[in-house]
């Protein structure tokens, strides 16, 4: 059961920011797939609940040749749904669509996720992959620069995250070892490659933060293939290891995944 | 006689489920449902240790806090008379003396053994200002040194839980011969040796524990609400700690999320609420959040074993050695020693021959939450030792597991056959259901598949598990009342108890279908001590081989009341009756019961059931496909024969079968309670204890052999409810097992996770570096 705390509705994104400025220890509610359920076990404590939900502006998806951008309170069930990212990015519609189950989908939100920057969770594998740009109420954060660790990210206390934009790539695949327990993502892989010679390859689960893999990128880069990605042996250094998996066995798994990635990405049906 | 029973009580159809309607549309009544006006709110501080000195409490803050209205502790309920929990006392110490377990307080006073114990209950006007009130209780603790596994709890140099347990062994079981067993083993062609680990489990009830305990200020006693499965025995087991007579205590069952056996036990919480519900003349309410219940609940299984068994060069079992440490947790649950020196030997030598044996149980006291009853309590662990030595042996044999097994099968000619473990086998043709789950599963096309497996480049084995479950535990009876009223109601007043398994529907269709009358004038009672006289409870698959036989002869006893009546209006002899279709009639006369109930009034009648052990039996095989970049593991098949007697309700079984056999996969694949050398518990939610989900269960292809009824109750039936958590594992181990084979792997203890599997694959044994090498 959650400690007391007060329900903020604001208007705007501005009356949002005012409120979070105003509280030290108020929290924006992005959908609250992941805050609420550490209030409910009291591993958190806000005082603010500050509720961006009714923020009509923060959701929408759009798309043009180079990128598309979505709100961030976009609910995954929509982003998996879309015409436009599933003709532009599909591995990203994908990704979204195997978040959670189907409750975290309706409610959970692009926004709340990557501003949470869970180590294990599925779409900031997706924004470090494909480049992408948080764009917040205040400024333009690049993803390289965005995620500083566990559960850590570059954004001030009070700042907003407003949409994400994702670059579209060339071919893309995302695939996912799911924790047995949770379904989050034991080790999860994006491949993205943006023209010959541009690939990234970003790995959620296996360390503290989401992470480039600049092995796998390079080995890819010279040929985005998944023998390629297979043969790459990936460094348990710094990964986790914990009673679901060793950091060698995560390690073995990054590059397990990146060639599924990679293979997927290469399917003809995952091209629309 | 038996048959005709069957059939007169609708043997083979299923009718709808009564309790569906109700439970699917929110109208179940689980206690958080109960509407009690004006109740208070509990909240349990637990021990953050597994083990320690309580120094002190100081509980000053906590009662000053808003909204609270008492903190009590240990000292509260030893002052006032609060005895401890009562155990199972079913064997002796090691050295023969009596058991002398710690005693099991509702609230810990002096020291602590194992982490989420409870120290102090907070009550409150609401659960906010009951959970707002724990923070505020200081605990001293003194740590002592803390010893978790049971196996390392028998080192002599291993921390002591208890005074009373020399090497932490509590209680110690022997069966068998060891000079004679020794002496095979001595000349036997070949000996096979394993060592495993049957690991611990949690129940993980939809419904976590639950309870409203109320002080009824009419009539001066205790009423407690909560999802117990044996009512009347929970009623005594707690009624004696808090030193008052049965009478003074009621308990009142709604529906129940789930049990498994995990709510076959009493509780320290609810001892300790009653005590502070007749304190402060109130009611009060607690439920159990997830993580407690990970904490509190008993635990299932955790036994640590050396497993031998000893074969002549044809292939033909000499004799098993078995060794067995036994997890008690920190202290003995009521059902806790019974489940490892009671329920899981009598199935010892499972369905086979076996000259001799020699098997020791240590019951062994560790710094972990105390282990009880689980869905196949004692029975898993036993059929698991016997069947992993049989594959490791075939394999060392150079046979065919199924092969091997035949030879070794009981006879028919043999039934009834007294088993090593003193008991009967009544009935049963173990080598009849081998050969039927070799059909159902196509084993004649398992190479195909195997070969078809391997050119999708995936590793593909096969397992078969003969298991053989004896079902009823301990109070082997059944009582039950039958009221009709005159307005054609009638209600049957039963001690066992529904929980999501559907008995109420299988007693009000055995009874509907023996009057011919429908089924929604059948009204089961069930779950209320005061309403309900007598009775045992549910566990043990036993509700309907005995409780359905008591309903049997309570319906038969209302016939024959009715039949004298019916004669008497129908001025005839009773015996020139025939009763059919609701109706009794001769010649061209007649009367429908609910006529005569009318005419003649209400009638009571009784009926009662006595049962031996009896012994439901089956066949497994199951076949597993092996992603080998990964280790993940994938179902292909899982196919079998069960022998549970005669089969009623063909839907439920069907639906014990299943959801048995989902838990017995989850043995083999996901489940573990997992304890640090601190004895803290790292799986403690959902997002670490792996349960099994809908997609990645198989498909199930299991069947009921009905040839060999059950001789000792009146409908034949033998149990359904957990066979497949005995015969699911071995058969799933073993089919990872033979995928594996080719990489030296004998053996893996459970749950097999993708990086076990995946180890298993990159470190071949020795022995087979040694075959790759040549």
């Amino acid at each position: 059961m959650m400690y007391e705390f007060a329900y903020v509705r604001p208007a705007s994104l501005e009356d949002a920011v005012r409120a979070l400025r105003m509280h030290s220890e108020a929290k924006p509610l992005a959908g609250g797939m992941s805050l609420l359920s550490a209030m409910k076990l009291r591993l958190a404590a806000p005082t603010h609940l500050v509720d961006l939900g009714r923020l009509d502006g923060l959701a929408g998806i759009a798309g043009n040749n180079q990128a598309i951008t979505i709100g961030a309170m976009t609910r995954h069930a929509d982003v998996a749904a879309s015409p436009i990212v599933r003709e532009a990015i599909p591995a990203l519609a994908v990704l979204a669509g195997d978040i959670g189950d189907r409750q975290v989908r309706h409610r959970g939100t692009l926004g709340g996720s990557v501003a949470n920057a869970d180590p294990a969770a599925c779409y900031p594998a997706a924004v470090l992959g494909l480049a992408g740009t948080i764009i917040t109420d205040r400024r333009h954060i690049g993803s390289d620069d965005f995620f500083r660790g566990l559960y850590e990210t570059a954004l001030e206390t009070d700042e907003i995250v407003a949409a994400v934009e994702f670059t579209r790539p060339a071919r893309a695949g995302y695939m996912k070892f799911p924790h047995p327990a949770s379904r989050f993502a034991l080790v999860g892989v994006f491949v993205a490659e943006f023209g010959a010679g541009n690939v990234r390859v970003a790995v959620t689960g296996a360390g503290p933060r989401v992470f480039r893999e600049a092995r796998l990128e390079a080995a890819l880069a010279k040929e985005f293939t998944p023998t390629v990605a297979s043969a790459v042996a990936v460094s348990a250094e710094g990964l986790n290891s914990d009673r679901a998996a060793s950091a060698e066995y995560r390690a073995h798994l990054v590059s397990v995944m990146a060639a599924r990635a990679v293979a997927w990405a290469l399917a003809p049906t995952s091209q629309s | 006689m038996d048959a005709e029973i069957a059939r007169a009580v609708g043997a083979g159809s299923s009718a709808p489920r009564i309790e569906d309607a109700r439970l699917l549309t929110g109208k179940a009544r689980y206690v958080e449902n109960l509407d009690v006006s004006g109740c208070l709110f509990a909240a349990f501080l637990r021990s953050t240790h597994a083990h320690a000195c309580i120094k002190s409490i100081d509980t000053t803050r906590a009662v000053a806090a808003p909204g609270v209205v008492a903190v009590f502790t240990g000292v509260d309920l030893l002052e006032a008379g609060v005895g401890p929990l009562p155990f199972h006392e079913v064997v002796q110490r090691e050295d023969g003396g009596p058991m002398q377990p710690p005693a099991r307080l509702a609230l810990a006073s002096d020291r602590v053994r194992f982490s989420g114990e409870a120290i102090a209950l907070v009550i409150a006007q609401t659960r906010r200002a009951a959970l707002d009130a724990l923070e505020h209780i200081q605990v001293d603790y003194d740590p002592l040194p803390v010893v978790v596994r049971a196996r390392m709890a028998h080192a002599e140099d291993a921390p002591l839980v208890a005074d009373g347990a020399p090497r932490n062994v509590v209680g110690f079981m022997r069966i068998g011969d060891k000079a004679k067993t020794d002496a095979v083993f001595a000349r036997a062609a070949h000996v096979t040796r394993l060592s495993l680990t049957n690991q611990r489990l949690s129940a993980s009830p939809m419904e976590t524990r639950s309870v409203i305990a109320s002080w009824d200020r009419d009539r001066n006693r205790l009423t407690l609400f909560a999802g117990n499965q044996a009512p009347h025995m929970a009623r005594e087991q707690i009624a004696r700690c808090l030193g008052i007579p049965n009478d003074d205590l009621r308990i009142v069952v709604g529906d129940i999320g789930g049990g498994f056996g995990m709510k076959l036990v009493p509780y320290p919480e609810e001892v300790a609420l009653l005590f502070a519900a007749r304190s402060l003349k109130a009611s009060i309410r607690w439920k159990a959040d997830r993580t407690e219940s990970f904490l509190s609940d008993t635990h299932g299984r955790d036994h640590d074993t050396d497993a031998e068994m000893a074969f002549d060069r044809e292939g033909r079992i000499l004799g098993v050695r078995m060794r067995v440490w036994a997890n008690m947790g920190a202290y003995l649950s009521f059902f806790g020693i019974t489940v490892a020196t009671g329920s899981g030997n009598r199935v010892v030598s499972g369905v086979y021959r076996i000259p001799t044996l020699d098997v020791e149980v240590r019951a062994m006291l560790t710094n972990t939450a105390p282990v009880g009853p689980y869905r196949g309590a004692g029975r898993p662990e036993a059929i698991y030792r016997l069947e992993r030595l049989l594959d490791v042996g075939a394999a060392e044999l150079g046979m065919d597991p199924v092969t091997l097994r035949r030879i070794n099968l009981i006879t028919p000619d043999a039934i009834p056959y007294l088993a090593n473990s003193g008991q009967i086998y009544e009935s049963g043709n173990f080598p009849r259901i081998l050969d039927q789950a070799l059909a159902v599963a196509d084993w004649a096309g398992f190479d195909a598949r195997r070969e078809a497996a391997r050119a999708r480049g995936q590793l593909y084995g096969g397992g078969i598990c003969c298991h053989i479950d004896t079902t009823s535990g301990i109070r082997p009876f059944e009582q039950v009342g039958i009221v009709a009223n005159a307005l054609g109601r009638i209600d049957v007043f039963s001690g066992t108890q529904a929980m999501g398994q559907g008995i109420a529907t299988v007693y009000a269709s055995m009874v509907a279908t023996r009057l011919g009358i429908p089924i929604d004038h059948i009204n089961i009672v069930q779950g209320d001590t005061d309403r309900v006289p007598d009775g045992v409870g549910s566990y043990g698959s036993r509700s309907l081989f005995i409780g359905g036989s008591a309903v049997v002869q309570a319906t038969e006893a209302l016939v024959d009341v009715l039949r004298q009546r019916a004669a008497a209006v129908l001025a005839s002899n009773s015996g020139d009756l025939i009763f059919e279709a609701g109706r009794f009639a001769v010649a061209d006369r007649s009367i429908g019961i609910f006529e005569l109930l009318a005419r003649t009034g209400g009638v009571e009648a009784q009926g009662r059931h006595e049962s031996k052990f009896v012994f439901p039996n089956g066949c497994y095989v199951c076949e597993a496909e092996i992603d080998p970049e990964t280790g993940v593991v994938t179902i292909a098949r899982f196919s079998g024969v069960d022998d549970v007697g005669t089969v009623i309700h063909p839907m439920i079984v069907h639906g014990q079968v299943q959801g048995s056999i989902a838990q017995g996969i989850a043995q083999a694949l996901y489940e573990e309670v997992v304890y640090d050398d601190e004895g803290q518990l790292l799986s403690a939610s959902f997002m670490d204890y792996a349960l099994p989900r809908a997609d990645v269960l198989p498909r199930l292809s299991v069947e009921t052999d009905e040839t060999s009824i059950c001789p000792t109750n009146p409908l034949g039936a033998k149990g359904a409810g957990e066979a497949g958590c005995l015969g699911a594992p071995p058969a799933v181990v073993g089919a990872v097992m033979d995928a594996l084979a080719k990489f030296g792997v004998r053996h893996l203890d459970m749950p097999l996770t993708p990086e076990k599997i995946w180890r298993a694959m990159r470190t071949p044994t020795p022995a087979c570096r040694a075959e790759m090498r040549s």
